[in-house]
């Protein structure tokens, strides 16, 4: 059936538009904006920030300029105290704690850390390591030891994860 | 704005679809989408002292447990009873240009993970070593197949 006649008041809309913008000269002068190619990039850009999220997650932030070794094998990060380890020094709660010549100079793990892990609610079986990839083991060891003597049985060491290279 | 017009002799229509609320409910998306993004993708290795794993092992009886030392000339490895010797595993694999030969131990390894029973590894290293050799080498033991492979900070 052929519309013969059709009334719509988005068409009324815009006689009223028509007429709040008539200027002295009574001219009309109005400026059309097209709005879709930026509704096409929108939903471009959401398409692609959905489908980049992951459906994991993720506890753990970097920062300090930590630049994370990276690994084939790895298991989804869990909740837990982090322990950021940069050049400069362990970051515990994101505040410095030590320097890395001070977790050095002990022979095993460090005293400082150790006593501050005990007082930590043993809820939180977990403990993160975010650690540089460019220091040296002795650092790391020393901070996994003190958090497996204070208790925490389960340590994770933070990696960037790469594709399986078939 | 997005519309259609069509003239059909005297009869006319126009049709126009606003498109003002859908950007709104775009950019918003877009906004909360932006601030959530996980840019850098995190995993972690986990070092977990298990009553039966490979650590606790390594202080009952270190003897079962395929041990990996990283130190400044290469990788030292002590190779339990268990494995027979026909599998031509070395126990010393010197450094490839002043770097840790991974693909090297991977291969080794490789030959212990066609056995009945693989033996647990726990990877150790000297203080000076670098940890990012040592992830590295937990990573080529597991790639090579060994069941269970744990970091000794002992």
């Amino acid at each position: 059936m052929p519309i013969t006649k059709a009334r719509f008041r988005i068409s009324d809309y815009n006689e009223q538009r028509k007429k709040s913008v008539r200027d002295k000269e009574g001219k009309i002068r109005m400026v059309s904006l097209s709005l879709t190619s930026m509704v096409d990039m929108f939903a471009i850009l959401v398409i692609f920030l959905l489908t980049s999220s992951g459906t994991v997650t993720q506890w753990l932030e970097l920062g300090h300029g930590i630049e994370l070794p990276k690994a084939k094998s790895g298991t989804p990060s869990q909740r837990g105290i982090t322990l950021e380890i940069s050049k400069r020094g362990l970051y515990v709660q994101k505040k410095p704690f030590l320097s890395v010549s001070k977790i050095m100079a002990s022979p095993g793990p460090d005293a400082m850390l150790q006593e501050w892990l005990k007082r930590q609610p043993k809820e939180n079986t977990y403990v993160n390591v975010v650690a540089d990839k460019s220091l040296p083991f002795g650092v790391v060891k020393r901070v996994v030891l003190a958090s497996q003597d204070a208790g925490f049985a389960a340590v994770n060491l933070a990696i960037q994860p790469t594709e399986n290279k078939p | 704005m997005g519309g259609v017009s069509s003239d059909q002799g005297k009869d006319t229509f126009n049709v126009e679809l606003n498109l003002v609320p859908f950007i709104d409910l775009l950019s918003s998306l877009v906004l909360f989408l932006l601030l959530t993004a996980v840019w850098v993708q995190i995993s972690s290795i986990s070092t977990k002292v298990d009553a039966k794993g490979p650590v606790a092992l390594l202080k009952q009886q270190p003897e079962q447990i395929l041990q990996i030392h990283l130190s400044e000339k290469g990788y030292e490895i002590s190779i339990p009873p268990s494995v027979p010797e026909k599998l031509g595993i070395p126990t010393f694999l010197p450094k490839l240009q002043g770097n840790f030969d991974n693909a090297a131990l991977e291969q080794s390894l490789r030959k212990l993970a066609g056995q009945k029973s693989p033996p647990p590894a726990a990877v150790s290293a000297e203080d000076n070593v670098g940890y990012e050799d040592v992830i590295h080498t937990i990573d080529s033991a597991r790639a090579g197949g060994l069941p269970a492979v744990a970091l000794s900070a002992n």
